[in-house]
Parts: structure tokens; sequence; C-alpha cells
């Protein structure tokens, strides 16, 4: 291309600014940002070639069980092992008390990235430490 | 390398340099910063399509080394000091980014690698073309000889995309694009692209103020509208398309809501485009 050619070679006279050429300093940060450029392409390749478009799978497991003032607070992490990112993930938490359901409650994460985890928390009114607990990703939607 | 490593002005090259480099960081700061702050850039990070995240980092780095041409850290002798440019402004731009979404909280453990790799790339993209720009928008010591030359028309049209590039990619990972796209009827999506057309070929060729092209008298404005303002605004929608397919904002849409968005985004690609010699 036309425009890639108006440099012209380097100059030897002192009073005119003479066109710079690149410094070992430079050399040596340009390899630095070259090498992360082809790692960051290579790696998103092969992200892509690996990961055939498998759905998100998502795993909920109770961090911990807080009192609050309201009441009590089921704190837990939603873990999505699978290949693509759900958004508005549904969670929901039940609290059974002889094969019947006395309350439940639920939150919506915005975004659950592919191999990544988010936290959350339910609120309920009675022990869930007194009652059988289950949590639930009822249904998401693609970003 | 013709500067030999003992000179007596490698110290005062290195100053240089790193100068430089200061200023190719607050460049990267102020042109991404809009974007390390919009909650679409995060998002896209980790959901976009792995593929077009790598074509995009990938064409990033010879519109780069096209920048450094014409602006650029420093005056550059060669293609190949200008590919070393474009490397050193991706490095910057990928540190500033890296340290702003962490300090902001967007990376934090327990995320993939996949997640935290894809919105540092993802970010890294404008802050580059801000760091690369640093030197004409925060001034700088003066170009050399080249700024003498005017770029040619190969070039003018490269700065046009570039220019369209700059603004858009601002706006095209937003909601907003498609659903403006989705609210007009197609008489104003008609109405915008002859507003985007006509306030382009306004802006440099008739305005023709501080850095744009002086009108030669002896070229006949039509000749100029068909050869500068028409090529350049079909280069920004082909550069609209691109953005928008690439954040994926074209999956599943109609043909007419696609060029519907592509006009949209246009829209600010246009004053891009036509202000590119001002800018870049």
């Amino acid at each position: 291309m036309s425009w890639s050619d108006v440099g012209e070679p380097e100059k030897a006279n002192p009073t005119q600014p003479a066109l710079e050429s690149t410094s070992p300093l430079e050399w040596v940060i340009a390899a630095i940002g070259g090498l992360l450029v082809v790692a960051a392409i290579a790696y998103m390749v092969v992200f892509a070639a690996a990961e055939p478009k498998r759905p998100p799978t998502v795993t909920l497991s109770v961090t911990s069980v807080t009192t609050t003032p309201g009441g009590y607070l089921v704190s837990f992490r939603a873990a999505n092992a699978g290949g693509a990112t759900a958004a508005g993930l549904q969670v929901s938490g039940e609290l059974r008390e002889g094969g019947a359901v006395v309350e439940t409650s639920a939150v919506t994460i915005d975004y659950l990235p592919q191999q990544s985890e988010r936290e959350g928390g339910l609120f309920f009114t009675r022990d869930p430490e007194d009652l059988a607990l289950s949590l639930r990703a009822e249904g998401y939607s693609e970003p | 390398m013709s500067t030999a490593i003992a000179s007596p002005h490698a110290f005062k090259a290195d100053a240089a340099f790193l100068r430089g480099l200061g200023r190719a960081f607050a460049g990267a700061l102020i042109f991404a910063l809009p974007m390390l702050m919009t909650m679409e850039m995060w998002q896209l990070g980790f959901y976009m399509d792995p593929l077009r995240l790598a074509l995009l980092l990938a064409l990033t780095v010879p519109t780069l080394v096209g920048l450094s041409r014409f602006g650029g850290l420093r005056p550059t002798a060669r293609l190949r000091d200008d590919v070393a440019d474009a490397l050193v402004v991706l490095l910057v731009a990928a540190l500033a980014a890296t340290v702003t979404l962490y300090i902001f909280g967007i990376l934090a453990p327990g995320m993939s690698a996949r997640e935290i790799i894809g919105k540092i790339v993802l970010q890294t993209v404008p802050g580059s073309f801000g760091a690369m720009l640093a030197r004409s928008q925060l001034g700088g010591e003066p170009e050399g000889e080249r700024e003498k030359d005017p770029p040619t028309y190969w070039g003018e049209l490269f700065l046009m995309g570039a220019g369209a590039l700059f603004l858009s990619f601002n706006m095209a990972p937003t909601e907003e694009m498609v659903l403006i796209a989705y609210k007009m009827s197609a008489w104003q999506s008609v109405s915008l692209a002859l507003v985007s057309l006509g306030l382009m070929h306004a802006f440099v060729y008739a305005l023709n103020f501080k850095g744009g092209s002086a009108r030669p008298d002896h070229i006949p404005a039509w000749s100029l509208f068909a050869r500068f303002s028409l090529v350049g605004y079909a280069i920004v929608l082909g550069v609209s398309l691109f953005s928008l397919w690439v954040f994926g904002r074209t999956d599943g849409d109609s043909l007419k809501e696609i060029i519907s968005a592509s006009i949209v985004l246009g829209f600010p690609g246009a004053i891009g485009a036509a202000s590119a010699r001002l800018l870049l």
C-alpha cells in the first residue's frame, strides 16, 4: 500500500530531528506485547475449538446460614461447569417440613459465565437448620 | 536497529520512550474509560464468541500499524518501527485495562481464565487505539518531515475507516443501537442515512476547518463527493456492520433490522470518519 512507504531512512543531519528508530528497550517491550497478543488469540481459538457449545451446567452449594434481624440468610455459590454463559439465572430455595413445602425464596443472577462462580443469598423467615433446605436452578436465557 | 546500545544518546532515547509509554497509558485510559465503565463490555468479555474476539484482536494489530504511520507515539522511520509501536501500545493498553478492571472489582477470584482473558482482551482493543493516538491527542514533540506528505487516497480511506471504528466502538456494544433500530421506521432509517452522509460531506469538505482537506479548485465538487464522502460512508457502514457482528448484535436479526442498526451505528461512525483527520 502506498501510504506505508512515506518513511525515509534516517538522516545524519544533526540540526534536523531525525526520524526515530526503535531502541532495544522498546523492542523488548514490543516482543512482550507481541507474545501476549499471540497468546490471547491462540487461547481464544483453542477455547473455541475445544469447547463444542456445551450448555450451562449449574451446581449450587450452600456456603453459610446466618441469622439476620428479619430471619435467616442462606448464602450460596453457583458454579457453571458448562461451556456457555447463563443469563438471568433463576435460583430458588425451598424449605420442607415432612415433605410439604413451607417456605420458598428466589433470586436472579444476572450472568453466570462458563467455568465461573457467582455468589448470592436467599432470605427465609424460618430457620433452615431445622428444616430440609433445597436449592434449585430454574432457568436461564442465552445472553 | 541503527542505534548503538553504548551510544550517549541511548539514555536520552530511553527516557523519551518511557515518557511516550506514560503518554500511551494516559491515552489508553482516556479513550477506554467509558468502555471500562460499561457493563455490556464486561459481559461481552465472557459471552461473546471467542473466535470473533480473536479476529477482533488480530485485526487490531494492522490497524494500529496503519495509525502509527499517520500519528502514533513518535515519528517512525520504517514499517518495522510501526509494528514495534503497535505491539508496545497493545501491551500498555492491556496493562491499563487489567489494573482498572481489577480496581473496579470486575476481575475477581472465582472467575475462569476465559472470563478474565476475555474481559481484558476486549478492553485492550479500544485502549490500544487511545494509546496510539495519545501523541496527537495529548500533544508531544512535533512531527518530523512525515506530516508534510499528505496521505494518499487509500491512506485517506484508511483513516476514515479508523475514525469510524474509533467512534462506533464506544456504542456498538450497547443495547441501545439495536433498540434505536427497532424504534425507527424505514423512512427514519433512510433519513438518518442521508443526514449522516450529508454531515460527513459537510464536515470535512465544505467546512474545511483545521486539519480538514482543503478542496482543490480544479476538482469538481461531485467528484469529491463520489470519491470521498460516498465511498467513505460505504466504509462507515461496513465498519458498523463489522462492529455489530463482532459483538453478536446481528445474530438472529432480520436483514432489515441489521441494515437499520448499521445505519444507526453509522451515524456516530460517519462523524468519526469525517473528523478522522482532526482526531487521528
